[in-house]
């Protein structure tokens, strides 16, 4: 696996703006299945796409000897889900920059409408060539650009029925809950090791895990406590799917051997929505903060609110 | 996968002993098949991570100009299972070093209690080109971060 979340891009005004395209096919790593056989590509992970976009309009301003790691991130916010065989158009635009951070935003569109919308990110801008040889990196952006590419059609048939016999890969991305005696309060442990795939390509030169593992660890422990408290409930039918993660900040790189433990409160809960902050500490050391809100959906209310 | 089976060393006396950690996720690759519905790190992978770390050991102990490969391991003893969110505590201890070869015994620890040992891990020892050396030496480095236990 490569963690190479842009496929092609089609316009980029370095420093401006940037578009691109992502396929999603039945080989990528991150799917997963929120109700059971409708498998469709991480909420979560697919922010990587549209900040990895982004980052090569800075790339290529600052001539490849910056690159740019997300800190913090005003709201993040999901609008329809995406299955395989979707074809993704990925918009970036840089509002601001200076010299240690740029300040961007970033969607992710599906037949037109939007999927994902990253609002004022904030980007700490690295050295390079700590991170990678500059010279893997122009090679890769010479792969990707085709100038003028067509960006993806609007009018795309979703009206998919999946094969039984499909399986995904199951991801885990917590290892292991802990029960809290308060019962508005949950414990996660994600263990960082250097055999994960991701490694490979972020970054070649200095592991680090990828922000949005960090954020995806922090969603699956609050969905954790929201499931069991729908269940407690008695509305077994209802399950929390991620609405918008906001107030995201990053505090320090983590890297293999660490061990990420996520603590998630729920500050509101009803039939329809439940809010909870989370905070991610290594070593007892704050690594990163997000508030993140889920609404409680039936099956059908599901397909017709994200896969329409 | 990579295959960097330890992640990091936060302990090291050169020539003679060293402590190394390997973090287990759910999402390594080795628990796919192994086992399904009872995901355990299959104990030779175990064996690996500690003859790495022995290898790490012996060329950093000899500053680079050997790099160490195994041929012979003694005594094996399983006494555990390590699952997605253990800490494996990895200890290295050097028995005999020099120029030709070096053995080492090693253990492997969850929380203070031993779930695998090794008697003796035997290596011989190749001397590295002079060019490669500085590469093998960034490389090692890296592995090093040395935080308190």
């Amino acid at each position: 696996m490569r963690f190479l979340m842009v496929d092609k891009i089609c316009e980029i005004n370095p420093g401006k703006s940037v578009k691109g395209i992502k396929n999603i096919s039945w080989d990528d790593y991150f799917l997963e299945e929120i109700f059971p056989n409708i498998p469709v590509y991480s909420p979560v992970i697919i922010a990587e796409a549209a900040a990895q976009l982004v980052s090569w309009a800075i790339i290529k301003e600052r001539d490849y000897t910056v690159k740019p790691v997300i800190t913090i991130v005003d709201t993040y916010t999901c609008g329809k889900h995406i299955m395989p065989g979707d074809q993704l158009q990925l918009e970036g635009e840089i509002e601001s920059f200076s010299e240690e951070s740029a300040l961007c935003n970033g969607r992710v569109l599906i037949n037109g409408k939007i999927a994902l919308e990253l609002n004022h990110a904030v980007c700490y801008l690295y050295p390079l060539n700590e991170l990678d040889p500059p010279e893997r990196i122009k090679t890769q952006f010479k792969n990707l650009y085709s100038e003028g590419y067509p960006l993806p059609k609007k009018e795309l048939n979703r009206n998919i029925t999946f094969r039984e016999e499909i399986k995904i890969r199951k991801r885990k991305a917590i290892d292991r809950f802990i029960t809290d005696e308060d019962p508005e309060k949950i414990t996660g442990i994600k263990n960082i090791t250097s055999t994960e795939d991701y490694f490979n390509d972020h970054f070649s030169l200095r592991p680090i895990l990828p922000g949005v593992l960090t954020i995806e660890a922090m969603v699956e422990t609050a969905k954790k406590l929201a499931e069991k408290k729908l269940i407690e409930q008695g509305l077994t039918d209802l399950k929390p799917v991620l609405k918008n993660c906001s107030k995201i900040k990053m505090r320090r790189f983590i890297e293999p051997g660490d061990q990420l433990i996520t603590e998630a409160k729920n500050t509101e809960f009803s039939d329809e929505k439940s809010l909870f902050k989370t905070l991610g500490t290594v070593n007892s050391k704050r690594a990163a903060t997000i508030t993140i809100e889920f609404e409680h959906l039936t099956v059908e209310n599901y397909k017709k609110a994200y896969l329409s | 996968m990579r295959f960097y089976l330890f992640d990091r060393v936060i302990d090291f006396i050169p020539g003679e002993s060293s402590i190394g950690i390997k973090n287990i996720s759910s999402e390594e690759d080795f628990l796919i098949e192994h086992y399904d519905r009872l995901p355990v790190m299959p104990s030779p992978l175990i064996v690996e991570a500690l003859a790495q770390l022995g290898g790490w050991t012996i060329t950093t102990s000899n500053d680079y100009k050997y790099l160490a490969v195994m041929v012979m391991i003694k005594d094996i003893e399983i006494t555990g299972n390590a699952v997605p969110g253990d800490q494996l505590t990895l200890n290295i201890k050097i028995e005999n070093i020099n120029e030709y070869g070096a053995t080492i015994s090693a253990e492997a620890v969850i929380n203070d209690s031993s779930i695998l040992k090794i008697g003796n891990l035997t290596y011989v020892l190749y001397e590295l080109p002079a060019k490669d050396r500085e590469e093998v030496k960034v490389k090692y480095t890296k592995l090093n971060k040395m935080v308190s236990a």
